[in-house]
């Protein structure tokens, strides 16, 4: 219920921030909205917080083939964002308000999201299909990381210590179509199975799915989901044992396709 | 003009401080000097308790101390919830309180409680409640003890227990009560029934998860008095159970029931012997708090049931015969069960001609078993209910129809060889039957359909 | 560790000073360090909203959040919904449509209907049982909550246009 003893600094700049983060037992905190619930069943120990929640990080950039997302950007802001409201992009404003409820999405953000990278979170699908890719910063430089490298495991992704997630780059791909759908356990509202597609104008699908396994993952470029999921290894639980969870991500799967296609035909960039 | 308080809506007198947040439930009120408490629970689900090491804990900040049942000035060798609200030497199940650790705050309450180790003496844990009856299976009590179910008991077992002949079948000792009710050949007269059906029905332990966690503060006047403020069901029985469990004469305990943030039959006399014990102990004010997790593992959900039941009728829809065994998983620590109950409404609101029912009341390494809104009672209803549907497939019978042409009026004499009173059973049925839903079932859209089902 | 932190915040419109270790969640340094016991602790796992409060007129669950976090943060507690002792209209409308029994929820349905309502000024059923996903009871079967939100909503129509 109470966290373990912690220290708490507060970074006025990425700089500081990254500084304190050289710590191997701090951990950097956001919203808080993934963090802290770990830390109050005492799941998570860091020795030190540092608090990046006032930081500069939020914000849109919608340039001519790129949309570039703040790591700090709430779920409430993706939600409602009026640059999200085109076919193309229609998943990243979809899966952000069925995120969690309406008091997490006050206060949960981008990158403190992917970065904790629980395996039935919702947007890791949608960088997934709409192939993002992330802008990691440490004290000594600057990388780009696509997504498909970045979920690596359970809780694990490819940030190295002392490193943050500043931005999530979408490429604009022109006269797409996107959607998330997912289906969610009632009491946690995490993903059962949650998926994301791509429809592209010259026939392109990209689907990724979360919540079913160790961590999220992409299928196969255009494979029909039901056949791609019948090779993946699918984890069981007592709200969803393997065998009906494949088939559940199959059917979310088919209708994020089936609606990103109806979205796509209907645009007209 | 007079003005009727029947059937018009007025607003509730507590309202307007409850929406104001003016309203002080029991974790609220804020106490001078004021300690914290935190439990210990087992991880086993029937162990011998060995050690409780507590000196890493005391020497935590603000740790005062770490109590086990010997530290508690309890006045009985009960093994109930109230007289042993920490396990003594024998620990019945996963989850039971068996150290209460106090500190100067909630904080420092739940990291000492990470450093106190129990060590524990594992014993077969007994959690098939069917197969736990059977003679010769391990017991989930080995010790001896007093189990008293003191004034609880009363509140909801409020019937007859039938006759008590358990000397047919050959049971083990986990088997704490049967309950026997027959009349008439039941077992023949199914055989000549025109059509018969039965089931094997198992429902699950319900926890209550009323959103107010449970708490209670204890602390001792300068007279002397042991005063309570608790999130109870019965302020009365409460006091009862601590004059009993602390041997204190009733006009040294005052209990202040306040305000319920929700119980629906789960807060009787769980928390307060802890508080007090403790506060006894210590003589200063304690509070205990649960976490949800703590809630969810150490209180008393409503029991866990298996209920084997058949029923049989004539073509005509006369319902003939009834037999059940309804097996009632009392878990641990309690001193009453509501095998009596169910096996008597399982019989529900219809007349038959020859019934043969048995409840058996069976102690298993599971939670305390509490009640939830009508003990017994739902469980009962699941059971037939679901037969009479089918029993109405099977004679091709409207459903309704079937338990009208049933249903006990007054005087009629029931399972309990007593004659009901007035009985609204015919009236009920009669007002569903009018009702717009149950008139239009037949013509809802595809994948929704109406049901019902009777129960007293 | 256990060394504490000095800060400031506003609370119902006034300041307050608060020194708590950085662990210490909003809701306990709500309900401990200033009194203020309408926000209620009612689950371990951030899912029963039964400790929500507006931080810059925005729901929050108070359990998940550090009370440093809030450091010159404007908090709005249950308390300081109706200022003088003058029912909002969403509490009227909660007394009137019989949105509570034990009241133990009630509080956060409050304040997340108020952020709903600050935004969505006439959401139909669907939206408002949408917006109160995160606040849990166990008493009333959500009908008579969602009654009154809708209630509320009406008047604060009519009073927006009058």
């Amino acid at each position: 219920m109470i966290p373990a003893a912690v220290r708490h600094v507060r970074a006025s700049t990425l700089d500081e921030a990254l500084d304190a983060l050289a710590d191997p037992e701090a951990k950097a905190l956001a919203g808080g909205q993934s963090l802290l619930p770990v830390m109050k069943l005492r799941i998570v120990r860091p020795s030190l917080l540092v608090d990046i929640g006032r930081l500069e990080l939020g914000g849109f950039h919608l340039r001519d083939n790129e949309l570039r997302l703040g790591a700090l950007t709430t779920w409430d802001t993706l939600e409602s964002a009026s640059e999200l409201e085109r076919p193309s992009f229609a998943a990243i404003a979809e899966c952000a308000a069925e995120i969690g409820d309406l008091q997490v999405r006050n206060r949960g953000t981008l990158g403190g999201s992917l970065a904790h990278a629980d395996p039935a979170s919702d947007m890791p699908a949608v960088v997934l299909a709409l192939g993002a890719e992330l802008v990691l910063r440490a004290a000594d430089g600057e990388r780009t990381l696509a997504a498909e490298e970045f979920f690596v495991g359970p809780f694990t992704t490819a940030l190295a210590p002392g490193e943050l997630i500043t931005e999530v780059v979408f490429p604009l791909v022109a006269g797409s179509g996107s959607a998330y759908v997912k289906v969610e356990h009632p009491a946690s509202g995490f993903a059962l199975a949650g998926t994301a597609a791509q429809v592209t104008r010259d026939g392109k699908q990209r689907v990724a799915v979360t919540g079913v396994g160790s961590h999220p993952f992409l299928l196969p470029a255009d494979a029909d989901p039901f056949d791609a999921l019948a090779d993946a290894e699918i984890y069981g639980d007592r709200f969803a044992p393997v065998e009906y969870r494949r088939h559940l991500a199959g059917v979310v799967a088919r209708r994020a396709l089936d609606r990103a296609q109806e979205r796509m035909e209907r645009c007209d960039e | 003009m007079s003005e009727s308080v029947i059937g018009v809506s007025r607003p509730r007198v507590d309202a307007p401080d409850k929406v104001t947040g003016a309203t002080r439930f029991a974790a609220d009120g804020h106490v001078h000097g004021l300690l914290h408490a935190r439990l210990v629970l087992s991880t086993e689900a029937h162990a011998l308790l060995q050690r409780v090491e507590r000196d890493a804990a005391l020497a935590m900040p603000g740790v005062v101390a770490v109590l086990t049942a010997d530290d508690l000035p309890l006045a009985s060798a009960g093994s109930d919830r109230t007289t042993e609200p920490l396990a003594r030497t024998e620990v019945v199940f996963a989850g039971q309180p068996v150290a209460l650790v106090v500190a100067e705050s909630e904080a420092a309450a739940e990291d000492a409680v990470e450093a106190v180790v129990v060590e524990y003496e594992p014993l077969p844990a007994v959690v098939d409640v069917e197969d736990a009856m059977l003679p010769g299976r391990a017991l989930a009590r080995v010790l001896e003890e007093d189990a008293g179910g003191g004034d609880l008991e009363s509140i909801h077992a409020g019937v007859d227990k039938g006759q008590e002949d358990g000397e047919e079948e050959q049971l083990s000792g986990n088997v704490l009560d049967t309950i026997h009710r027959n009349a008439g050949d039941a077992t023949a007269l199914l055989e000549a029934s025109d059509v018969v059906v039965s089931g094997r029905f198992r429902t699950p332990w319900v926890y209550q998860a009323y959103i107010e966690p449970q708490v209670a503060t204890a602390w001792l006047e300068p007279n002397e008095t042991l005063v309570v403020s608790t999130s109870t069901q019965g302020s009365f029985v409460t006091q009862r159970e601590l004059a009993r469990a602390f041997g204190l004469p009733l006009e040294q305990i005052r209990v202040i029931a306040e305000p319920l943030g929700g119980a629906f039959g789960g807060k009787l006399a769980l928390m307060e012997p802890l508080a007090a014990g403790a506060a006894l102990a210590l003589r200063r004010p304690v509070r205990v708090v649960l976490t949800r997790a703590e809630d969810f593992q150490a209180t008393n959900p409503a029991s866990a049931q298996v209920t084997h039941l058949k029923i049989g009728a004539r073509k005509d829809g006369t319902l003939t015969a009834i037999t059940a065994r309804m097996i009632v998983d009392r878990g641990s620590n309690a001193g009453w069960g509501v095998e009596g109950i169910t096996s008597l409404l399982v019989a529900g609101p219809y007349r038959w001609e020859a019934h043969d029912l048995r409840g058996y009341g069976v102690q298993t390494n599971r939670f305390t078993f509490g009640a939830y809104r009508g003990p017994g009672a739902p469980t009962a209803a699941f059971a037939l209910e679901t037969l009479m549907d089918e029993l109405a497939i099977e004679l091709e019978a409207d459903p309704l129809e079937l338990r009208l042409r049933n249903a006990v009026v007054e005087n009629d004499v029931g399972v309990s060889g007593n004659p009901f009173p007035r009985m609204g059973a015919v009236e009920v049925l009669e007002r569903i039957r009018e009702h717009p839903l149950w008139q239009a079932r037949d013509s809802l859209p595809d994948n929704e359909g109406v049901g019902f089902a009777a129960g007293y | 560790m256990s060394a504490t932190r000095r800060f400031e915040l506003i609370v119902n419109g006034e300041p307050h000073s608060l020194e708590v270790e950085p662990r210490t969640l909003l809701v306990h340094a709500l309900r401990d360090g200033l009194g203020l016991t309408g926000t209620h602790v009612g689950c371990d796992t951030s899912q029963c909203g039964a400790c929500t409060v507006l931080v810059g007129g925005r729901a929050v669950k108070s359990c998940t959040m550090l009370a440093v976090q809030a450091e010159d943060a404007e908090v709005t507690t249950i308390e300081g919904f109706a200022p003088d002792g003058v029912q909002h209209p969403i509490q009227r409308a909660f007394v009137e449509q019989h949105g509570l029994q034990c009241g133990f929820c009630t509080p956060g349905m409050i304040l997340t209907a108020s952020d709903l309502l600050s935004r969505e000024p006439d959401p139909d059923d669907a939206t408002i049982r949408r917006a109160l996903k995160g606040n849990f009871c166990r008493c009333t079967g959500y009908q008579s909550i969602v009654n009154s939100v809708r209630a509320a909503a009406a008047t604060l129509r009519e009073e927006a246009a009058a």
